[in-house]
């Protein structure tokens, strides 16, 4: 499934968000959406996703709107509520969990983790949004979860992964969209290693 | 990926504040011994799990759908409609299964009177509570909606007794009054515990109307209203 986002502005009051911000994942394509903190990257993910409206542009995959298609959403640990217990919130995505305790007593990567596994883990939507999922994770974690990304991309599940660490988007992501003052920037098409993807930043810093 | 119905994920992921289930166990068992001792006064037991509804059903449904709590559910191709209808289910289930059982025990021990707790004027109180605290607790914090209407009636009967003399004193001729007895029925659903009384028909009428106003007015709002994350670190 191919979604597309175009010229999606999103304005709080006065303050514009995201100014005509442009972004297309095909299936079997991870883009790696990069800004600094606040850049507008969690509400270009909650408008992809059907929770945030945009006041101008349009969201689509294959030709609907969201919340019609189903997507695989996680917005991070501190999502996750933390009275219930880890294999019960599991089970509401049909993954298997040892973990018996409330997701609130486990330690932060541990929530993390249990959150991707949940949205991950079994097959499902072709359409991924990952928001800051290498956060908190071990190198286990971190390893585990960049391998599965690469399955599922060799399965034909594409979408859009953002954080600020480049790093971590540089193995596993095919093209990148840079977010500054809520303007999308700089699409760079091919697998790159950190260290150009970082100098692609600082550049982008300067000139933006 | 296996489709989270709405219902079974508030089921999993309560709505409720961790002290509603012990609260409403705590006044059902009372409610319970006030119904033993005396079948025939049920109202007293209905009334204590009334007052509980009113904290109970308000659950905040959006500042935890802002926290992200409810993503899995929000973006799992189900129209917003419907998940808030779930929520609103799961919200108000225990104070019902409270006060059916109340009914319930109290019509096995002959009080007749609770008949009207399941089907009548009484089972109407209940609705009213359920849907409006629901309605005004979805943009505020739990609970916080019973807090605001159980001080708006000790308001209401420490300053304007005579208001509440006249709903139960008789019906008044003029359309103003009829509507002053909708507006006490709608503020005080406790009203409705000892049958209408001599509340007109058309106040009534015009109560349940109010809160069925209530409740689509807080649905068509939230249906269309954008579920930002709040950093809970800022």
């Amino acid at each position: 499934m191919t979604l597309a986002l175009s010229a999606v502005t999103k304005r709080f009051g006065r303050h514009t968000v995201l100014n005509q911000v442009w972004l297309r994942a095909r299936p079997g394509e991870l883009v790696g959406l990069v800004g600094r903190n606040g850049a507008g990257k969690t509400t270009t993910m909650r408008i992809a996703a059907g929770l945030v409206r945009p006041d101008s542009g349009t969201v689509e995959c294959e030709g609907a709107a969201p919340p019609a298609f189903d997507v695989r959403y996680f917005a991070g640990e501190s999502t996750l509520p933390a009275r219930v217990r880890a294999a019960a919130w599991a089970s509401l995505f049909g993954v298997e969990e040892v973990e018996r305790r409330r997701i609130g007593r486990l330690s932060r990567g541990s929530r993390q983790a249990l959150g991707l596994r949940s949205v991950l883990g079994r097959p499902g939507a072709d359409l991924l949004l990952l928001d800051e999922p290498w956060e908190g994770l071990d190198p286990a974690a971190s390893r585990w979860l960049t391998d599965r990304l690469a399955v599922l991309k060799g399965e034909g599940v594409g979408g859009v992964i953002s954080s600020h660490r480049l790093h971590d988007l540089a193995g596993v992501c095919d093209r990148f969209v840079f977010l500054r003052d809520g303007r999308s920037h700089a699409v760079q098409t091919g697998s790159l290693d950190g260290a150009v993807v970082e100098r692609l930043l600082a550049e982008f810093d300067r000139h933006a | 990926m296996i489709a989270v119905s709405a219902f079974r994920f508030f089921r999993i992921v309560s709505p409720h504040a961790a002290y509603v289930r012990p609260a409403l166990a705590a006044v059902l068992a009372i409610a319970l011994c006030m119904v033993w001792l005396n079948p025939a006064d049920v109202d007293s037991a209905l009334g204590c799990v009334l007052l509980v509804q009113m904290f109970a059903a308000s659950t905040a449904f959006l500042p935890d759908a802002r926290r992200g709590r409810f993503d899995p559910a929000l973006i799992r191709g189900h129209s917003r409609t419907r998940v808030l209808a779930a929520h609103w289910v799961v919200s108000i289930a225990p104070g019902v299964v409270s006060w059916v059982v109340v009914c319930s025990v109290a019509i096995a021990l002959g009080g007749q009177a609770a008949l009207s707790g399941l089907f009548g004027w009484r089972m109407l109180g209940l609705v009213m509570v359920s849907v409006v605290a629901w309605s005004a607790g979805t943009r505020v914090p739990r609970g916080f909606a019973g807090v605001l209407w159980v001080s708006i009636l000790m308001l209401l009967l420490m300053r304007r007794e005579q208001a509440l003399a006249f709903v139960l004193a008789g019906p008044s001729p003029g359309v103003g009054g009829v509507l002053e007895q909708a507006a006490m029925v709608w503020l005080c659903p406790f009203l409705l515990l000892g049958g209408p009384g001599h509340i007109a028909r058309i106040a009534v009428a015009i109560a349940a109307f109010a809160t069925v106003l209530a409740g689509w007015a807080a649905v068509r709002s939230l249906a269309v209203c954008d579920v930002l994350l709040v950093d809970e670190s800022s």
